[in-house]
């Protein structure tokens, strides 16, 4: 995993490379991909996209290590902007280790437009 | 990517971070999507015939994908720089097979209940200059002569 994400990002730091490497400090990022998460009936616009993420590191993830993950909404709300009203739905993730330390904190913010007629 | 070391001294604002030059292959999103158990079915971000039928201009790199290539303005600064927190907005959609420079700037530093702390706007730009990707990071520096490693 943490070589393949060096690899697929075009890594070339020596302490993420290699098989001693330590993980890339924003690979708890794309742990948060695959989740599926609840139907929050947000009826809403046409094709959501994601409009930002932010990630707080709080410990060194290497290999080996076993993490698990929590997620939940964090907040929705609505934007207006020149092309329209936006609504922004934001979840947030907290990873940590099976003793309970916290590794890192993930917030990702998705984002639905108006359809335009 | 420099395996130098830096310092909290040696930093100053408005020290530039970068140009980092980046091309984003199919091949590396394919892989990037394989890690995440998604790469059965074409999407978004592998097929150009799937974007377009979902209104995009065509495949685009995913926004988890983009954080780990905009983190490397960081990481690649130095090797003894840790990333603290890394945070971005999307503001237009990154395409496959397009040139990007990674940038950023300090932009403010200082010690923070006793943590050597730089502050750093960071962006991914086009070769017109957009920012297509933009954000702020938070990063430690050991100081010189500290036994404190961050």
């Amino acid at each position: 995993m943490i070589a393949g994400y060096a690899k697929t990002t075009g890594e070339t730091a020596k302490r993420y490379i290699g098989t001693e490497a330590l993980a890339s400090p924003v690979l708890c990022t794309m742990f948060t991909q695959g989740l599926v998460r609840p139907d929050i009936k947000l009826e809403f616009g046409g094709i959501g996209l994601f409009a930002g993420e932010a990630i707080d590191n709080i410990s060194l993830v290497k290999v080996g290590d076993i993490l698990e993950g929590k997620t939940k909404l964090k907040e929705v709300y609505v934007k207006t902007g020149r092309s329209g009203k936006m609504v922004f739905s934001v979840w947030e993730t907290k990873f940590h280790r099976p003793d309970g330390e916290i590794v890192a904190l993930v917030r990702e913010s998705y984002v639905q437009r108006e359809k335009k007629s | 990517m420099s395996e130098n070391e830096l310092y909290f001294e040696d930093v100053e604002l408005g020290d530039d971070l970068g140009p980092v030059k980046r091309v984003i292959t199919l091949e590396q999103v394919q892989g990037f999507v394989k890690l995440w158990g998604d790469e059965e079915k074409p999407s978004r971000f592998t097929s150009q015939q799937v974007a377009i039928d979902e209104g995009l201009p065509g495949a685009i790199v995913p926004g988890a994908m983009n954080i780990g290539i905009l983190a490397q303005v960081i990481t690649g600064w130095c090797a003894n720089v840790v990333l603290r927190t890394l945070d971005l907005v999307f503001r237009q959609m990154v395409r496959h097979d397009v040139t990007y420079y990674l940038k950023g700037i300090v932009t403010d530093k200082e010690i923070l209940e006793g943590i050597p702390t730089v502050e750093c706007d960071v962006w991914m730009e086009d070769l017109d200059g957009t920012r297509l990707v933009i954000g702020k990071a938070t990063v430690i520096f050991p100081m010189r002569g500290s036994t404190n490693v961050p």
